[in-house]
């Protein structure tokens, strides 16, 4: 049985903060599905290798190798797909996304006093 | 002109490569109607400008003479799938602003085939969802009746087809989120192999089961469309170097002595009595057609959701650890400390049922639990990939059963209660685990007017089978010719 002291564990772990008004219906709802869960003690595992992958996939490796930030391709009606190599971004491309920033540099809260 | 929108990509090649109508009223027509059947909630955005932008460039190919498949076929993406300069949510808040600075690799697949893009289609946050109640957008409508839910988490994409709002739509299947929303809407939709189509730019849910595929409706036009995805692509790890066969190639053959199991444990109480009347007529439909029904044992089938509900969230769980609100996404007001801009910036950004399922996946991977759950899980996940490879190696070519234990319900009819929700996949999910290529086809309605959907699970890579079988009893039966009065 979870509590809901340990849901409220569990949200620090995962970095959420939980509204309290709602932590007794998601306690509940948790249990009903770990509850749900438990019945795997009844399978028979043993000899049963864990499975993270079901292709058996292996590494993929590439020299590692200095490459220059490209501009980012565009898709254009029957061309070829770019998609031949690894590609990378220009830096302006991704600090649009970035919430607060300062020309290239991501702002962040004090991390070291 | 609105028909134009309705028109199934044979007909769309006919009428543009002779001229009768051109790209630019097709497209126009296409988002029209999708204007006219906003109601739906179908979309998280049109993109008008740049699919007519998109279309005057096909029709000036087109006029120059050039003609492939799917030259100048409007499509709509589901909005996990990244697409450069417009936005890609992931029907969240977290990612309400997020403008992908890449076209995601189906996409360029797509955009060179000369597919035009539409816009992006709602779903679940973050697809994890069964009835695609979960988006920040709201709720979308079941074209067959807007009181229903369309299934999820790639609701949208499902739905704007068997609205007719446009042939074609790309979605995405973790548990069923392609197959089940096929089902509720009454279309095709397929999910192929694990690793047969490239990942590279679609928003990660639970990676060693998230697969890219189409819907269509028909199955002819969901091969043409499956052609173009697949494919071994250097942005993704996991796609795999195989040959793509022309699918099409194999619409219209004979399916005389095939072998189709039907799995004794997917026809149990529970199982509603309109679906299993309607897959138990379609499997003598295919018997009439030449095929030798056999029926299989997949002995840990009633495991599969247990095993899907902690894997998927402890795989979410980490996928989702980088919206973090610092290089993308939402960052909560205020001058915070680190961690409670972490905390603040994730509890608003992310919607109830996600918080839950990283809850889940983060209990199931923490110290003391993680032997229990996450490894048992992964050691009964081999066992359900094994039922599916000897019923494969020594009783069937294919197996058959039904997409859903159920057609569409009501809205609202299971948000208090999850686990209720989540067994909803339990047809669908077990094909995720052992990564095989799904399919759910029309085959019939309920006493309410709800589609049924039959679902055909292949052999690894064997996605020629499930076109094959589908092609032909589609050719035998007229489920896919109705369409819901919303459609006209």
């Amino acid at each position: 049985m979870i509590s809901e002291d340990d849901i409220k564990k569990l949200a620090s772990l995962a970095r959420l903060e939980l509204d309290p008004a709602f932590a007794p219906t998601l306690t509940e709802h948790i249990n009903s599905i770990i509850g749900y869960m438990e019945r795997l003690n009844d399978i028979d595992t043993a000899g049963a290798e864990p499975m993270s992958h079901v292709h058996g996939a292996t590494n993929v490796l590439r020299e590692d190798a200095v490459q220059p930030a490209g501009s980012v391709p565009d898709s254009s009606a029957l061309g070829t797909p770019t998609i031949s190599a690894q590609e990378m971004l220009p830096a302006e491309a991704l600090l649009d996304n970035v919430p607060d920033h300062s020309g290239r540099f991501i702002r962040v809260p004090l991390i070291v006093e | 002109m609105s028909d134009l929108a309705s028109l199934s990509i044979s007909e769309i090649r006919t009428g543009l490569d002779s001229k009768k109508f051109s790209c630019i009223e097709l497209t126009k027509a296409c988002i029209d109607r999708a204007d006219r059947l906003n109601s739906l909630n179908c979309f998280t955005q049109l993109s008008p400008e740049s699919a007519v932008r998109e279309a005057e460039y096909a029709d000036t190919l087109l006029a120059r003479g050039e003609r492939s498949n799917l030259l100048g076929v409007p499509i709509g993406i589901k909005d996990v799938i990244c697409t450069k300069g417009t936005f890609t949510t992931a029907g969240s808040n977290m990612l309400k602003n997020f403008k992908a600075p890449y076209d995601a690799t189906v996409v360029r697949r797509l955009k060179a085939a000369g597919a035009i893009s539409i816009g992006k289609l709602n779903m679940d946050e973050f697809a994890m969802g069964s009835s695609n109640e979960n988006s920040a957008f709201g709720p979308v409508r079941n074209p067959w009746n807007p009181e229903y839910v369309p299934g999820g988490s790639s609701g949208g994409s499902a739905a704007a087809v068997a609205a007719k709002i446009c042939p074609i739509t790309l979605g995405t299947d973790t548990g069923g989120s392609i197959r089940q929303p096929a089902s509720f809407c009454g279309i095709v939709g397929l999910k192929p192999t694990y690793g047969r189509v490239s990942r590279y730019g679609v928003i990660a849910y639970a990676s060693s089961l998230d697969q890219v595929g189409a819907f269509a409706s028909n199955v002819r036009d969901c091969a043409l469309v499956t052609k173009a995805l697949c494919g071994v692509d250097v942005n993704d790890a996991t796609s795999v170097d195989k040959e793509v066969p022309d699918f099409e190639r194999v619409l219209g053959a004979s399916i005389k002595g095939l072998r189709v199991g039907i799995p004794k444990e997917y026809f149990v109480p529970g199982l509603d009595s309109h679906v299993s009347d309607a897959v138990r007529k379609a499997l003598s439909v295919l018997e009439e057609l030449g095929a030798i029904p056999v029926e299989i044992s997949l002995p840990h089938t009633e495991a599969a959701v247990s095993v899907y509900y902690i894997l998927a969230p402890a795989e979410a769980s980490s996928n989702l650890a980088r919206y973090d609100g610092i290089r993308y996404g939402h960052r909560a007001k205020g001058s915070l400390e680190l961690k409670d801009l972490y905390s603040k910036s994730r509890s608003e950004g992310f919607g109830a049922e996600v918080q839950r399922r990283i809850l889940i996946g983060t209990y199931v991977l923490s110290t003391g639990y993680y032997d229990a759950y996450y490894l048992k899980a992964q050691k009964v996940r081999t066992l359900i990939a094994k039922d599916f490879s000897n019923a494969f190696a020594q009783h069937c070519d294919l197996i058959v059963s039904p997409t859903a234990p159920t057609t569409a319900f009501k809205i609202g009819e299971k948000v208090s209660d999850p686990m209720q929700m989540y067994l909803n996949d339990i047809f669908t999910i077990p094909v995720n685990l052992a990564g095989l290529p799904g399919m759910s086809i029309p085959c019939g309605f309920d006493g309410k007017g709800l589609p049924i959907g039959l679902q055909l699970i292949g052999k690894p890579w064997d996605e020629e089978t499930l076109f094959g079988v589908a092609s032909a009893y589609e050719t035998a039966t007229d489920w896919h010719t109705r369409r819901p009065e919303i459609a006209g």
